[in-house]
C-alpha cells in the first residue's frame, strides 16, 4: 500500500496518508478551485487503504487508525468530501479497529468547531475537539 | 428597455465600497479576489469573527456565481464577458453587505425563488438540520456545485439574505442576492 502526501497551498489542504502509522491528516485551508478533481483521488488512495486492509480480520481487530482534522477554513462543498473519508475510514471501525478523529479548532465561535460539530453528528462518530492553543 | 446592467451596478455601488466587480466569473478571478480581500479586511475590521464571516460567506457566494454565471442573453452576446457576473462589497457603519448578481434562465426562477423563500424562515436549529441533510444526501452537481452554498450563507448571517429577479427579457432574468453580515 502506498503513502499518500500532498503539498498545502494557499488554498488546499496539505493531505497524508501514512500507512506505517496508520494515520491520516488533513491540514490548512480547503477552499480549492476545483473541490472534485481536488478529492477525488484522495478518496480513491483512502478506499484502497481501507479495502487492503478489510481483507485480513486479524489485523484489523489489532488496528488503530488516527485521523487529524487541522483545518483552519474549508468551504461547504469541502465538507461534502471530508464527510466521504470520514465514510471511508469508519469501515474500520465496523470491523472491529480503534479509528480516533481528532479535530482542531481555534475558538469556541469557530465555525470550524461547528463544521466538525455537523460532521461527527452526520457521521455518527465521536470526535476528540481540540483547542489549537 | 427597464433594466439596465450599468444603472444597476452604479446603484449597488452606493455607500462604502470595499470591492465591486463585474465580469467574467473564473475560478482564477475568485482566487485573486479572496487573497485581495483577506489582505483588505485585516486593514479594514479588527473584529475577527466578522471578518471571518465576510470571507465565509464571500467564497460561498463566489463559488455559487461560478457555478450559475452560464446563462447570457442573446443580445448581451459579445458584449459582455462570458461568465458575466457582478459582486460588491459594501459597509455601512459595522454591517457589511455582500451583493452578487447574475443572469438566470426564467425557467429557473420558481425553483430558486421557492429555495430562498424557505431558507429565510427557517430557524438556527432548522438551518442546521437542513444543512445536515443535505450534507449527507445531495450528489454534487455536473459542475462541482454541493448545494449548500445558500443554506450555509444563511446559517452564518442568521438568515439575512434579501433576493430580487429583474425581468430583462422573455427568457431572461438578472437575480441579485444580498446578504448582510452583522
Amino acid at each position: 500500500m502506498e503513502n499518500l502526501f500532498i503539498e498545502p497551498t494557499e488554498f488546499s489542504p496539505k493531505v497524508i496518508l501514512d500507512v506505517k502509522n496508520k494515520r491520516f491528516e488533513l491540514s490548512g485551508v480547503s477552499r480549492p478551485e476545483d473541490v472534485v478533481a481536488f478529492y477525488e483521488s484522495i478518496t480513491l488512495k483512502a478506499e484502497d487503504y481501507v479495502s487492503q486492509m478489510l481483507k485480513n480480520e486479524d489485523v484489523l481487530k489489532e488496528l488503530t487508525f488516527e485521523l487529524t482534522f487541522d483545518l483552519i477554513y474549508i468551504n461547504s462543498a469541502s465538507s461534502k468530501y471530508i464527510l466521504q473519508i470520514l465514510d471511508i475510514f469508519k469501515k474500520l471501525s465496523l470491523k472491529g479497529s480503534v479509528v480516533n478523529c481528532n479535530w482542531y479548532y481555534e475558538d469556541v465561535d469557530d465555525q470550524i468547531l461547528e463544521d466538525g460539530e455537523d460532521l461527527s453528528e452526520v457521521i455518527r462518530m465521536d470526535f476528540n475537539f481540540i483547542d489549537r492553543k | 428597455m427597464s433594466f439596465n446592467i450599468e444603472e444597476l451596478y452604479t446603484k449597488m455601488n452606493t455607500g462604502e465600497v470595499l470591492l465591486a466587480y463585474k465580469g467574467s466569473i473564473t475560478a482564477e478571478l475568485i482566487t485573486n479576489v479572496l487573497g485581495v480581500v483577506e489582505t483588505k479586511l485585516d486593514h479594514v475590521i479588527n473584529n475577527s469573527s466578522i471578518k471571518k464571516k465576510i470571507y465565509n460567506v464571500l467564497v460561498e457566494s463566489l463559488q455559487n456565481l461560478y457555478h450559475h454565471v452560464d446563462d447570457l442573453p442573446e443580445d448581451y452576446n459579445g458584449k459582455l464577458d462570458m461568465h458575466f457576473g457582478i459582486f460588491v462589497i459594501v459597509k455601512s457603519g459595522e454591517t457589511y453587505k455582500i451583493i452578487t448578481g447574475n443572469f438566470i434562465k426564467s425557467e429557473k426562477i420558481k425553483k430558486l425563488k421557492e429555495r430562498l423563500d424557505k431558507i429565510k424562515t427557517l430557524s438556527k436549529e432548522e438551518l442546521k438540520d437542513l444543512y445536515k441533510f443535505v450534507l449527507n444526501n445531495q450528489k454534487f452537481s455536473d459542475k462541482g456545485g454541493g448545494g449548500l452554498g445558500l443554506i450555509d450563507i444563511a446559517r452564518r448571517t442568521d438568515g439575512k439574505i434579501d433576493f430580487a429577479f429583474e425581468e430583462y427579457d422573455q427568457n431572461f432574468s438578472f437575480f441579485r442576492l444580498d446578504v448582510l453580515i452583522d
